[in-house]
């Protein structure tokens, strides 16, 4: 078994639910015989391959199966039929914080979670001011962490497990709290995570968390897998699956187009530096856009606009190229443009690309794409807003106070 | 044993829980390590006061009553708190166990650890008083380490055990609270089986009192090689190893067992 390859077998889980919340000995004896458990399969004949370096995401309603599936994977509980293998070592953040200490100082929690996750003392010894530095708890780490906020303990457990050094990670939705910032900051450590070659499951109710993470879902509905394949394909069943409780705002996301149609964007896609396709990227990294078209034979080359906005609509950069220019004329018809941009100068956030056709005089408007790709960048390090800056510090002069 | 081994392969992490729960312990106290010995000690005023004072039961020729019980009480301390605490222990590090993978029998067996260290400083003040007071006990004290630690690992193994089983039942933590005192009363600390008055009358019972409470025989033999200053019985010493060797499994057998529900159930 490769490191980070996760292997499902046919795995089925059975939990007896009792009437009552704890068995006692008592019950054993004064009702023998008359069994109060009911049976609840919460996963039916799963089968799941993950390769290594796979971010899978798991969605579905609550109950579905999701956190069941992913306790299995981490070994906390055993399947009932079937079996479940996972190569390498696990990190999991099921729970932030669990198993801290409150009368222990930050620093004494450190050692004693990352022990429980796996971690050598010298490992964590070697990590600890990167991981104090994540958590931003300079100022608090001797300070016992009952005296912390919630976020405070949030930052902390997120930051140990995220510095465990495993081959497979596994996520249960831990990023519904802290602020974005952090949040995002989160996402932008986990990500790195999977660019060096790190598996993830991740599991969410949050179409867009995953989205943002995972090029494959699974679908689980009521313990079987109902669909495995492309995340946005999972997310489109699962939105239909409960239609009626999207969010407005969700649904009013798609494309928005309109044009005389004499020339069209057939496709755009965002390219990494591996050269697929994703919707995620960290700041600074090289960034492709390609743009297939389609222009009505005769006509003469378009000029394409590409425009960048914020979640909030802002105008963050734009570009216009008339095709000709670049050595294309419109007489074959179609046409594949790569628009290049490295080093990535956006830090932090989610934007939007607009994409227009217009005639060379920009007066005519051949098709406009208003939201034709959506994605995230994270910060690769200390960037922090929306724009990557790439300066240099340098000492010019040294000044020394007596 | 595979439960026990990964003691061994995972000690790091039963050194961090271990340190945890003896400072968890013991944080905050003045008297630190101290009350663990405070308990005993009270004990044994109590009873010195009651029955070798007032009562006078106890006179029973035995001089220096109040070491002979100072060399019965460790080991039921050790027993009884670390069985006690053991039996919560995986309720109270429910929330880890439900989210972390990692090897769940060291959460008991690290409690046993931390009460393990007391049970050692309670033997050393004992050795050396005994050495101090009774001459005839230089010579077999040193006894005491192989037979504590035969001793310890019974415990270990019955601790597992118990902390398994109230992760299922609830109320097994109860029912052990409820049967410790008349178990103390049936474990010969306050009394020698030997010198009982009632022991010919009832020979059926003393051999029960002997042979069916698994704490007698090592109870006994470490109260030999401390007070007595004799070799212990060797029956004494075989049944204590056994004891350790089937409380071992036992606990080993329960943990596997319900090892996978502990984890949804806790």
């Amino acid at each position: 078994m490769q490191a980070g390859e996760i292997t499902v077998d046919g795995v089925s889980r059975r939990f007896r639910v009792y009437a009552r919340e704890a068995r006692t000995l008592k019950d054993l004896f004064v009702q023998r015989g008359r069994s109060e458990a009911t049976e609840v399969w919460a996963l039916r004949d799963v089968t799941l391959r993950v390769e290594p370096g796979e971010a899978v995401g798991l969605i579905g309603r609550n109950g579905s199966g999701k956190t069941t599936l992913l306790r299995l994977i981490a070994g906390i509980i055993k399947p009932t039929t079937g079996a479940v293998a996972a190569g390498g070592r696990i990190g999991s953040l099921l729970e932030l914080g669990a198993g801290f200490h409150p009368d222990f100082t930050g620093r004494e929690n450190v050692f004693l979670n990352g022990a429980i996750q796996g971690l050598r003392r010298d490992d964590i010894k070697r990590r600890f001011d990167e991981i104090v530095a994540f958590a931003e708890l300079e100022h608090a780490i001797d300070r016992p962490v009952r005296t912390y906020s919630s976020g405070m303990t949030m930052r902390l457990g997120f930051a140990i497990a995220a510095f465990l050094d495993a081959d497979i990670l596994l996520l249960d939705e831990v990023f519904a709290v802290g602020d974005e910032a952090f949040q995002r900051k989160c996402f932008g450590r986990i990500f790195r995570f999977k660019q060096d070659g790190g598996t993830i499951v991740f599991v969410s109710h949050d179409a867009a968390a995953v989205e943002r993470l995972c090029e494959r879902s699974v679908l689980l509905e009521r313990g079987r897998v109902s669909y495995d394949g492309p995340t946005r394909e999972a997310v489109a069943r699962y939105r239909r699956s409960l239609a009626d409780e999207v969010d407005p705002a969700e649904r009013g996301v798609g494309l928005r187009e309109w044009g005389s149609g004499e020339a069209s964007i057939r496709s755009a896609a965002l390219v990494g530096r591996e050269g697929s396709e994703r919707l995620q990227f960290l700041s600074g990294e090289p960034f492709v856009v390609e743009v297939a078209i389609e222009a009505t034979p005769g006509l003469r080359a378009p000029r394409l606009q590409l425009e960048l906005r914020d979640d909030a609509g802002t105008l963050v950069g734009g570009e216009a190229v008339d095709l000709e220019a670049i050595g294309w004329s419109a007489t074959d018809g179609s046409a594949v443009v790569r628009y290049e941009l490295d080093p990535l100068p956006l830090a932090d956030g989610r934007f939007h690309l607009r994409l227009g056709l217009t005639d060379s005089s920009g007066e005519r408007l051949y098709h406009w794409l208003d939201d034709a790709l959506a994605f995230v960048v994270y910060p690769g390090g200390e960037e922090r807003g929306v724009v990557r800056f790439a300066g240099t510090w340098t000492l010019e002069e040294k000044i020394t106070v007596r | 044993m595979s439960v026990y081994v990964d003691v061994l392969r995972y000690r790091e992490l039963f050194g961090s829980l271990f340190r945890r729960d003896l400072r968890a312990k013991y944080r905050g106290s003045v008297l630190g390590l101290g009350w663990s010995l405070l308990h005993p000690l009270v004990l044994m005023l109590v009873y010195l006061l009651v029955f070798s004072v007032l009562w006078r039961v106890a006179e029973v020729g035995t001089e220096d009553y109040w070491l002979f019980l100072l060399c019965g009480l460790p080991a039921w301390v050790f027993f009884a708190t670390s069985s006690q605490a053991a039996a919560r222990s995986l309720l109270e590090n429910a929330n880890l166990i439900r989210k972390v993978r990692f090897p769940r029998q060291l959460v008991p067996l690290s409690i046993v650890g931390t009460n393990l260290v007391a049970f050692g400083v309670m033997l050393a003040v004992v050795a050396v008083l005994s050495v101090a007071t009774r001459p005839e006990a230089r010579d077999t004290v040193w006894l005491v380490v192989p037979l504590g630690a035969l001793f310890a690992c019974l415990v270990a193994g019955f601790a597992l055990a118990v902390a398994s089983l109230n992760a299922l039942f609830r109320d097994v933590e109860h029912l052990l609270a409820a049967l410790l005192l008349p178990w103390f009363f049936l474990t010969p600390i306050l009394y020698s089986l030997d010198q009982l008055p009632g022991v010919d009358e009832y020979p059926v019972a003393a051999f029960a009192l002997h042979w069916a409470n698994f704490l007698t025989p090592p109870i006994e033999a470490m109260r030999a090689v401390l007070f007595t200053g004799a070799a212990p019985a060797l029956a004494d010493v075989l049944y204590t190893a056994c004891a350790a060797l089937v409380g071992l499994a036992v606990g080993a057998f329960v943990f596997s067992r319900s090892d996978d529900r502990i984890a949804t159930e806790v």
